[in-house]
Parts: C-alpha cells; sequence; structure tokens
C-alpha cells in the first residue's frame, strides 16, 4: 500500500520535474527572491548605508566636508554597533534599545571630490559626478548646489558639520584646549530605552509575512491546479480504468496528494532556503535570523494548509472531463483561496479581525505565521490553529475522496457534485 | 479458472445484466459476443473490480476473487488511452510496478516486449508522438507487461489494421499457449470463430450460447443439407415431408424434419439424376449470432 503511494507519487514528481514550464517558473520565483533581497541594497549600497559623492571647492568648504565624512562614518559606526546590541538584547529578551543612529545623525557614507573652483564644482553636479556641491559664494558665505534636489541625510550631515565646526572655532577662540574639544566632540548622546517597546525588526516582519501569504497563495493555486490537472489527464486519455483495475482509487489520491505536496512543499522550501542564503550573504543578520526562527512555523502552517486543499483540487479536477471543464469545476477552489488571500491582507495590524483570521482555516495558513512574526500570537495559539486546519483537513478529504471516486470513471461529460456523490456502488473496492 | 456465478447490474434502475454465468478455463482463447449495449463491457468491469456487481460472484480459482488476484489480471479497456506525455518505457515500468513487479524486472520486461512489438527504437520517445499503430501495441503492452494470470481484452481488435490484427492474434495465441485463461470481447464474428476455442454469447442480459465454436456449431446445426445435382433442381419442391429453403439452377438447400432422413433424400435424388454434391450444411457463427439473439 505504502509503496504503490510512492508510487504514485513519485510519477507526479518524474513528470513534474520533466515539465519545462515548472522548471522555468521555479527559476523564474528564485530569481525574484533572490532579488528582492540583493537588489534593495545594492540601491543602497552594500552596508546598507547611503553612499554620497560631495564636490567641495574652497578650504573652509573642504574643511566642514571632511568633518561632515567624519561625522557620517562615526554614525554608521554606532548603527553598527547598535544593531549587534540590539540582536543581543533579542536573544536575551532585555527590552534596551538604544539608538544612536536616532539622535539625528545619519549614518551615510561620504566620499569627497575636490574641485579647483566653485564652477568646476557645480559641473560635477550637473554632469551627474557629484550628488551635491558644497561651494564658497563671493561673499564668503557657504552653499550647497544640488542638481533638482539635495538629499535630505546629505543635507542634515552638511549642516551638523558646518555647526560643529563653527563651535569648535568658537570655542579655540575662547581659549579651550584641544584636549577639552576632543573630549567634547566624543561626548555619546544618551542612549533611549523605551518602556513598551514595539516588536523588533518591524518592518522585515511585514516583508516576510506579505512574503508568506503570497507564497501560499500562489503555490496552492498552482500546485492546487496541478492536482486538478493530473487527475483529468488521466480521465481525458482514458489511462483511468487501467489505474483504477490496478489499484484502489483512494491509494491513487493519496498518492497523487503526497507528490504534490511534496513538490510543492520542497519548491518553496528552496525558496526560503535561498532566501535565508541570500539574506547572510548579504550581512542582513535580523532578516535572517528572523526567517530561521518563523520558516518553520510557516513551512507547518503550509504543508498542512495544502494537505487540506489538495484534496478537493482532486475532487474538482475529477468532475471535469476535459482540461477546458476546469475553469468551472474548479472555480468554487479559486474563490475558497482568493478571498481569504484579500481578507489576510486586509487585516495585518494586531486586532480582532487578524486574530479570527488567524483561526478561520482558509486564512490562517496566511495570517498566523503574520501574528507569529510580529509576536502578536504564542506557540500553543499556533498549534490550536494549525489543529483546526487539521481537523478541517481530515472533513474535506473524507467528502472530496468521495466525490473523485464517484466521478472519476465517468468519462464522457462534465460529472455534477450531486451525481457524484451519488456514487451509486460505482466500485468494489 | 475464472468462474462468473450469477452476475447482475443495474445503472440508474435499468437491468442491464441478468445473472451471468460463464467460465474461462486456462489456456483457452474465450470469445465474448454480444451486441452494442449487451453488457459485455460491464461484465469485463465488474471481473476486474472497476465495477461492482448487484449480485452474483466472481471466483478466481474457486476462490472469490479479491484485491490480490486481481493485481495479477492484465486487462485491455475498450477505451483506450496511457499517460499522453510519457514515453513507453516509462509507462509500462510504471504500470508493472502498480501490478506489484520489482524495478528490475519491470524494466527488463518493459524493453524485452517494445522490442518484441518492434517498437524497440520509440522506447523513450512521448507516446504522442507515436503512430496510432504503435500507440495500440503500446496499449497491448500494457496489458501484457506483469505476465499477467488472467487476460481480459475488451474488443482487441478494434481499430486494428490487418496487419496489427494478426500480430494480435498471435499473442493472443501465445499468451493461452502459457496457460493463461484468455477472455476477449468483439463482433467481428468471422474473426471471432476463427481464433478462439470457446465462446460466450450475450444477449437480454443473459447468456444465451455458451461453449466449443465446434460443439455450438453442431449443436445448432439442425438437419439442413445442400445439394448439387445435374440438372435443374425445381422438382425437388414437389417432394413431400421436405422443405425447400432454395434452389438456384441445379443447387438447392433442404431442410429435414430429422437427420436420419438423410439417406432417403439421397436415394430418391439418385433416382432422378446424377447427384455432383451431397452435403449437411453446419452453420456458421453468424448464422447462430443472429438465431440466438433475436
Ligand atoms: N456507468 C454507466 N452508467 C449508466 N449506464 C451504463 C454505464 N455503463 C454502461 N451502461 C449501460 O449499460 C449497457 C451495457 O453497456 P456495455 O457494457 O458498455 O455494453 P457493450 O460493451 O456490450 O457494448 C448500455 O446500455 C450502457 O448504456
Ligand atoms: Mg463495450
Amino acid at each position: 500500500m505504502i509503496e504503490t503511494i510512492r508510487l504514485i507519487a513519485a510519477r507526479e514528481i518524474t513528470t513534474k520535474l520533466r515539465d519545462r514550464a515548472f522548471l522555468i517558473s521555479t527559476g523564474v520565483m528564485l530569481l525574484i527572491v533572490v532579488g528582492s533581497v540583493v537588489v534593495p541594497l545594492l540601491l543602497n549600497g552594500d552596508d546598507g548605508h547611503p553612499k554620497f559623492r560631495l564636490a567641495v571647492a574652497g578650504s573652509s568648504a573642504t574643511t566642514i566636508g571632511e568633518t561632515a565624512k567624519t561625522v557620517g562614518a562615526a554614525a554608521i559606526t554606532a548603527a553598527d554597533v547598535q544593531e549587534k546590541a540590539d540582536d543581543q538584547a533579542g536573544e536575551d529578551g532585555l527590552p534596551l534599545v538604544t539608538r544612536a543612529a536616532e539622535t539625528g545623525v545619519p549614518a551615510a557614507d561620504l566620499t569627497l571630490v575636490n574641485a579647483d573652483s566653485a564652477d568646476a564644482a557645480t559641473a560635477l553636479v550637473r554632469s551627474e559626478d557629484a550628488d551635491a556641491a558644497l561651494v564658497e559664494t563671493a561673499d564668503g558665505t557657504l552653499e550647497v548646489i544640488g542638481r533638482d534636489e539635495v538629499d535630505s541625510d546629505l543635507s542634515t550631515l552638511i549642516t551638523v558639520a558646518a555647526q560643529a565646526d563653527e563651535t569648535r572655532a568658537v570655542l579655540t577662540e575662547a581659549g579651550v584646549g584641544d584636549d577639552v574639544l576632543t573630549q567634547l566632540q566624543s561626548t555619546r548622546p544618551p542612549g533611549e530605552r523605551l518602556l513598551e517597546p514595539g516588536s523588533p525588526n518591524e518592518g522585515v516582519a511585514t516583508v516576510l509575512s506579505f512574503a508568506f501569504a503570497g507564497l501560499f497563495y500562489f503555490t496552492a493555486i498552482v500546485f492546487g491546479l496541478t492536482i486538478a490537472q493530473s487527475v483529468v489527464e488521466e480521465k481525458q486519455s482514458r489511462v483511468i480504468e487501467i489505474l483504477v483495475a490496478a489499484t484502489p482509487v483512494r491509494l491513487l489520491l493519496a498518492g497523487k496528494i503526497v507528490g504534490n505536496a511534496v513538490l510543492a512543499l520542497g519548491q518553496v522550501a528552496l525558496l526560503l532556503a535561498i532566501g535565508l542564503a541570500a539574506a547572510s550573504a548579504t550581512g542582513q543578520g535580523a532578516a535572517a535570523s528572523l526567517l530561521l526562527s518563523s520558516g518553520g512555523w510557516f513551512l507547518l502552517f503550509f504543508a498542512l494548509g495544502f494537505v487540506m486543499l489538495s484534496c478537493a483540487w482532486a475532487a474538482a479536477g475529477s468532475l471535469a472531463a476535459r482540461q477546458e471543464d476546469l475553469q468551472s469545476t474548479t472555480m468554487p477552489l479559486q474563490m475558497a483561496l482568493i478571498i481569504p488571500f484579500f481578507l489576510a491582507f486586509s487585516f495585518t495590524d494586531p486586532g480582532t479581525g487578524l486574530k479570527v483570521l488567524s483561526y478561520v482555516p482558509f486564512t490562517s495558513p496566511m495570517s498566523m505565521p503574520r501574528r507569529l512574526l510580529i509576536e502578536d500570537a504564542s506557540w500553543w495559539e499556533a498549534l490550536i490553529s494549525l489543529g483546526i486546519i487539521a481537523a478541517t483537513g481530515a472533513l474535506l478529504i473524507v467528502l472530496a475522496a468521495r466525490l473523485y471516486e464517484g466521478s472519476l470513471l465517468r468519462t464522457g461529460t462534465k460529472t455534477s457534485i450531486a451525481a457524484a456523490w451519488k456514487r451509486e456502488k460505482q466500485t468494489s473496492a | 479458472m475464472l468462474e462468473l456465478d450469477g452476475i447482475s447490474r443495474s445503472f440508474d434502475g435499468r437491468r442491464v445484466l441478468d445473472g451471468i454465468s460463464f467460465t474461462v478455463e486456462p489456456g483457452r482463447l474465450t470469445g465474448f459476443v454480444g451486441s452494442n449495449g449487451a453488457g459485455k463491457t460491464t461484465t469485463m468491469r465488474i471481473v476486474l473490480g472497476i465495477l461492482a456487481p448487484d449480485a452474483g460472484t466472481v471466483s478466481w480459482k474457486g476462490q472469490p476473487v479479491d484485491r490480490e488476484a486481481r493485481r495479477g489480471f492484465g486487462y485491455m479497456p475498450e477505451e483506450r488511452g496511457l499517460y499522453p506525455k510519457m514515453n513507453p518505457l516509462d509507462q509500462l515500468i510504471f504500470l508493472a510496478r502498480l501490478h506489484g513487479v520489482d524495478a528490475g524486472a519491470a524494466r527488463r520486461k518493459a524493453t524485452d516486449l517494445l522490442e518484441q512489438l518492434g517498437l524497440g527504437d520509440r522506447l523513450t520517445d512521448k507516446l504522442e508522438s507515436l503512430s496510432l499503430g504503435n500507440q495500440q501495441r503500446v496499449q497491448v503492452a500494457a496489458a501484457l507487461i506483469h505476465e499477467p494470470a488472467l487476460l481480459v481484452l475488451d474488443e482487441p481488435f478494434s481499430g486494428l489494421d490487418p496487419i496489427t490484427v494478426d500480430t494480435m492474434t498471435t499473442i493472443l495465441r501465445t499468451s493461452a499457449a502459457t496457460g493463461v485463461p484468455v477472455l476477449f470481447s468483439s463482433h467481428q464474428l468471422d474473426l471471432v470463430e476463427r481464433i478462439c476455442d470457446d465462446l460466450v454469447i450475450i444477449s437480454g442480459g443473459g447468456v444465451v450460447a455458451r461453449g466449443t465454436v465446434e460443439a455450438l456449431r453442431h449443436e445448432r446445426a439442425g438437419a439442413r443439407f445442400r445439394l448439387v445435382l445435374g440438372e435443374d433442381a425445381g422438382w425437388l419442391r414437389d417432394v413431400d415431408g421436405i422443405q425447400v429453403l432454395d434452389v438456384d439452377g441445379p443447387k438447392a438447400l433442404v431442410e429435414l424434419p430429422d437427420v436420419s432422413h438423410d439417406q432417403q433424400l439421397l436415394s430418391v435424388a439418385l433416382n432422378h439424376g446424377p447427384v455432383h454434391e451431397f452435403s449437411r450444411v453446419i452453420p456458421a457463427l453468424a448464422d447462430i449470432y443472429r438465431e440466438v439473439s433475436q
């Protein structure tokens, strides 16, 4: 019996793995995952901080440019230290959040380009060789020149640097020594401590939960249709009669579901693994660790949710006589996925709506992982939700298996649900 | 030996089979004949367990047939078809393994069988790319791949070209020669008459005739005689006690009240003139069939 299921599942899998369309679509999905991790980094620079090229002309502009560069670099260091501290705080469960990076100094990587004159610096901006220029005007004041705008981070950095230099000049004039100045500059702003911190990595969590919901929805539809098509193919080609003569209908159904579930789960696990690898390779530690901790839950919900639906997909397939009938026989199922998909995307903030959806079997594979990600639900809530999916799945499997058995041998025309349900002793075993 | 006993089956309240009983003996080709809609396919599906009977039993080797026994049966359904996008080799290996053959043996057997059927160079082409005739051959191979203990073929000759008909005949004979009971349905009576050993005719939901082809023909032969005389045979119409069915110049076909009256008829004819031919007419299967299935 197990051997028969394995055999049928293996046929489903090898058939699919030889299907060019399937291989191509998997490849495209892999590219999308890698792209969505890497592209934002390329846009931001590989360490995640913005990079600017600032053209400077004149000695005071150069001095302030140097200071801005130093301040920006210091903020980068502070932010990195902070990230590590956050990670550790998360592990220790300490709600201590000290955000040096939020003290107003943007973390940015500045490169200075020396220009001979204000005109030369302006030309650099115009030719897009510099993001902005800092020049001395004829009356001795400083001016920042941008093309259509000056990035606010860059502008803030220059302002901070100008103020610092001004302060330094005033203090030096007042006779304050260099050592005191150095001490003043290295003074760290006070850290912050939140009494009721929001969940850490809010942004990453949101992106991930949308990705999970999207993955569940698309995979359930794509592989669901695959199951339905594979059932119709056997009916339409008439090979079904040989299969039914050789093996009980229920094993046929079980093998089909196991085969496609393995494929679907394998594909999703592969996508998650690639996402994880891409995130850690590009130094996005927070995203990687969140993915690692929540991926397991997601896969669990995915697997149970998929099996719950797959039997219904097989039944929808068996009601059709030809591939063209699938459009209508799978309609109820497509609805049963599309509506929950939109609901799950409408209720994403903690609240009654999200809570209810996280227990309703068709939305819970999308909504419960979301709650787990934003730490709105604990593990036992997830287990209850999984239990509800399993129970619904068991019920659906019994109903769908009966429809499948009742319609499998009606190869002539589309079978109505009522006719399939009657079953009048179609098969003996 | 396969034995059907009192098989009945209705669809939507309409009784299609009403107490069908017959046997298929080891090593014999049994032809299963009946008009369209007589219930041949339904009967075969019941044998294979694809449909359940409303009443009656199917036995195999004296035991009610079960799942395990059925796994050893080979079946070629009336509605042909295999996986269109799978190649013949993988297809046959898959089906053999569904019937419980292990992987290595399945591969060997599939390769052998396809080579035997002249498909040795098409092993890994998609089935749908083969000609219709070659697809039929793969279909035959699918029924034989697990060396079945019983072979059931529903209209195996329909749609075959004459050469493939001969191949099919050879395959059926070879299978039967190894001691396998073979049951096949057909409405091509000349073919059935030529190749089968036993015959089962169904009509109106029941078996109307069964037995060896020879026995059936003699059983139903009656007392019909053919004469070829030296002159016009019209005078036979005036002979008392015989029924003249047909006269065509010197040839005549007559029916006697009993076979034992044959010598009397012969001497009357000889008294009248020369007799070139005098023979009993054994009806062809088609005649019997027409008679019993009215
Ligand atoms: N699944 C079914 N549902 C309803 N009627 C059926 C079914 N299968 C066969 N029949 C009916 O049973 C009768 C016998 O059909 P069948 O066994 O296919 O005859 P044959 O093979 O001798 O041509 C036909 O009248 C057919 O319409
Ligand atoms: Mg038929």
